[in-house]
């Protein structure tokens, strides 16, 4: 399964699973990362890292760490071609 | 079980969170996420001027206030922002013990209107621990920008609480909240709040734990909401439990044993379950009451393209820096030297008071020499730029751009092993590093606060900027030369970019020897962009600023001074006693290219940075070369007739840019570290680094001949 770390920039994801423990667990629970959350990513900061994503209509940044911690399917494969599900603006090279 | 048994318990439970109230009185907490405004609503019911900021986590001190309304008088509550109250963080706690033990008449949920289905989360989380939740929807102003259209009759009956939408900055909706208030504090208003209904499976466990629990509760019927308490024994870790059961139930090992049975995963698969249907139902209510246009976004996205970008975010950043800095340094020019002229212009009156009656010598030199011109001198340097920046650095807050910088830096800080939201502490540190130590509540994980609050000196105070600024138009600029307030900025800005690599080096090597451990999460909301109200900032920061500089000018400023003129005047044989202190200081101070003088300024200097300058003005003119002081250039021949050098010049600016924090950042580390080990560690690390740079320039200078 592949984690929100690996998510490409303009690409809109579903939460499959947290694999976060204690504190952090709760706190992306609290920030809406439930099972079957659309995610989009939105850009990474000016060093790559920490990512900004679209949780719930909030903009809430994570580091790598912490995303590899969320197990995602892509958009795609759940929710086939509706319109506006698919990648917003489409960055070459974002990874 | 006797009485006093039942009352101490009852002590226990209210000692914290119990709010005195007279006859008729009603007590109103304010809670929500962080950043919704809450703070706003605070002020604007209120109309007391608790800073607010945009910018996640800003109340850390629980704030109070109170408003009568239809001659009655509420006490408002303003609890810390929280996204949920399940978790462990210390706002997550005093927020849900206070509304779990304090006693509330009703609970304000303040929501942004632009983020709705997030905070709904919260309010059905509220409205399961406690009655009487009012949902005041803010930010309306900023919804309506976004074409967020919310149906304010459907989300009540959907909720069964009301609703009230306001814009709080404006005073929207804020007569409309204080009615509701008031019809529901009086129960002549009937709500019927709709709570929250689990699957069966979830449904079934709570009734088995809350039969469970209700022979342990029966004093406390109908104070104790049992549902929600059977829920957290379900899905929480029992530690919670414990620690919100030890508050009234004392030891139970019976219960506790029963509720321990439960296992570690199945808890948490329980709590996803329940958070997942908690956000289903906020994601039903808002799918229901609000119509949102997704095109409206992209005006953030633009702007977010530059300012988090790989090209532009830094350089950005530090043009912003510099900018404020500039205008700072130029705004504050001619207000400083009117003041300086009036309160200068008075001293010569008091002189000739002073001779008129005929007072003692060295009464005038205490209170006219000393007191006096300490304070006319912090007064007229101090409060013009304290006045500028200020606000400025409010405005930058309210913008939004205050957590940008921090996503932006955050790398840095990852590398270092410290939290990215030790940024926004430090732009506190920039105001005022008091302010900025107490700022560091924010970082949830203790090592990484710890390295926050020990490293936050590193960035030059309002009370050391004057210092700064002094120097470097002292020392390098060329008189009349075009654009000489650039030089200045460049050297502020240059200091506070080195003052942010020695941070950075010192959370580093903390991290890897005192503080040793793993670097904890890193989450951080980016709040929407808000066009900050230039006009209200601008009176409340300049009034707040104009107060505590006058506050600390008389409190701090004037006693130092007065007592340094006695210093300096004192003699024992030929020399005053400060000539002894400075030359005993001597030798120490010309290994780091400083002279005794200066060394002895700045220690004096512990109760308040902004009095090194002066201290060290009447420490040079008490040694007999009478030069009055009077602008630039005579304290450049004063400095100089003293032996100063480029050298001196840069040695000073840097000594005090890294040297020990001032007395009250002291005693506020004490007091929020709750440790001497790390106050002792906050004093002797930067004052360790003040010596090294120092001597290592001293040494570089010397080694090339440059002095």
């Amino acid at each position: 399964m592949p984690k929100l770390d690996h998510a490409a920039v303009g690409s809109c994801v579903t939460v499959d699973e947290l694999l976060s423990t204690g504190m952090l667990r709760e706190r992306m629970l609290a920030l809406g990362l439930t099972k079957g959350t659309r995610i989009e990513v939105v850009r990474k900061g000016p060093f790559g890292d920490p990512t900004v994503y679209n949780i719930r209509g909030a903009m809430i940044a994570l580091r790598k760490e912490e995303a590899f911690l969320i197990s995602i399917y892509p958009m795609e494969e759940v929710f086939p071609k509706k319109e506006s599900y698919v990648k917003i603006e489409d960055i070459p090279g974002g990874s | 079980m006797g009485l006093t048994f039942q009352s101490t318990q009852n002590a226990s439970l209210t000692d914290m969170f119990y709010i005195k109230k007279n006859n008729g009185e009603a007590v109103i907490a304010l809670a929500g996420n962080p950043n919704t405004g809450k703070s706003t609503v605070f002020n604007s019911l209120t109309g007391l001027h608790q800073h607010t900021g945009n910018w996640p986590g800003k109340t850390v001190v629980n704030a109070r206030g109170e408003f009568t309304y239809k001659g009655r008088n509420n006490i408002l509550v303003d609890l810390p922002g929280t996204y949920s109250l399940f978790a462990s963080s210390v706002e997550e706690e005093v927020a849900r013990e206070f509304l779990l033990f304090g006693n509330a008449d009703a609970v304000i949920v303040v929501a942004d209107a632009t983020c709705i289905e997030r905070n709904l989360n919260l309010v059905i989380q509220v409205m399961e621990l406690t009655k009487n939740v009012i949902l005041c929807i803010n930010l309306i102003d900023e919804a309506v920008k976004r074409n967020i259209i919310i149906n304010k009759k459907r989300l009540q009956k959907e909720l069964g609480i009301p609703v009230v939408l306001c814009a709080a900055r404006q005073g929207i909706g804020m007569n409309e909240l204080k009615e509701i208030v008031f019809q529901v504090t009086n129960q002549n208003a009937k709500f019927f709040p709709v709570l929250m209904e689990y699957s069966k499976e979830v449904e079934d466990k709570i009734q088995s734990m809350q039969s469970l629990l209700e022979p342990f509760f029966n004093q406390y019927k109908g104070r104790m909401n049992l549902r929600w308490i059977a829920l957290r024994a379900l899905d929480s870790e029992p530690k919670f439990l414990d620690s919100i059961l030890s508050k009234c139930l004392k030891q139970n090992p019976e219960l506790l044993d029963e509720i321990n049975k439960i296992e570690t995963r199945e808890r948490i698969i329980l709590r996803d379950k329940i958070t997942e249907q908690i956000y289903k139902k906020a994601e039903e209510v808002r799918n229901k009451c609000v119509n949102e246009d997704h095109m409206k976004r992209n005006r953030e996205r633009m702007i977010d393209n530059y300012i988090t970008s790989k090209k532009f975010g830094i350089p950005i950043m530090l043009l912003t820096l510099a900018a404020v800095f500039w205008l700072t340094i130029v705004g504050a020019n001619k207000p400083s030297e009117l003041i300086a002229s009036v309160l200068f212009g008075l001293e010569d009156k008091l002189t000739e008071l002073f001779m008129n009656i005929h007072a003692a010598k060295w009464l005038h030199g205490v209170v006219v020499l000393g007191l006096y011109r300490t304070l006319a001198w912090v007064i007229s340097v101090m409060l013009p730029p304290m006045a500028i920046f200020f606000p400025l650095l409010t405005i930058l807050e309210d913008l939004g751009y205050l957590p940008r910088v921090a996503f932006n830096l955050d790398h840095l800080f990852k590398k270092a092993c410290a939290h990215g939201k030790q940024c926004l502490t430090m732009c506190m540190g920039l105001g005022c590093n008091a302010a900025g130590v107490i700022s560091c509540r924010i970082i949830d994980s203790p090592r990484e606060r710890i390295i926050a609050i020990l490293t936050n000196n590193f960035v030059p105070c309002n009370g050391r900027f004057p210092t700064l600024i002094t120097i470097s138009m002292t020392f390098f600029v060329v008189k009349g030369r075009m654009g000489s307030g650039m030089i200045p900025v460049l050297f502020i800005t240059g200091l506070v970019v080195i003052g942010i690599l020695v941070t950075l080096l010192v959370s580093y090597l903390l991290s890897k020897t005192l503080l040793k451990g793993i670097p904890s999460t890193f989450t951080l909301e980016l709040p929407p962009y808000r066009v900050p109200q230039i006009g209200r900032v601008l009176y409340t920061s300049m009034i707040d600023r104009t107060i505590f500089v006058l506050w600390r000018a008389v409190i701090i400023a004037a006693p130092a001074g007065a007592i340094t003129w006695i210093l300096g005047n004192v003699y024992i044989g030929n020399l005053s006693i400060i000539s002894y202190g400075a030359s005993f200081l001597n030798p120490i101070a010309q290994i780091i290219g400083l002279d005794g003088y200066i060394l002895m300024a700045f220690i004096l200097g512990l109760p308040a940075n902004e009095i090194v300058l002066p201290i060290l003005m009447m420490a040079y003119l008490s040694t007999g070369s009478m030069v009055e002081f009077e602008n630039i250039d005579s304290l450049k021949k004063i400095l100089l007739e003293h032996g100063w050098t480029y050298l001196t010049a840069l040695n000073v600016m840097l000594f005090s840019l890294l040297h020990w924090p001032c007395g009250t950042t002291l005693l506020t580390i004490k007091k929020e570290s709750g440790s001497i080990k790390w106050t002792a560690l906050s004093f002797i690390i930067p004052t360790a680094i003040a010596f090294g740079v120092c001597f290592i320039t001293t040494t570089l200078f010397k080694a090339f001949n440059l002095v």
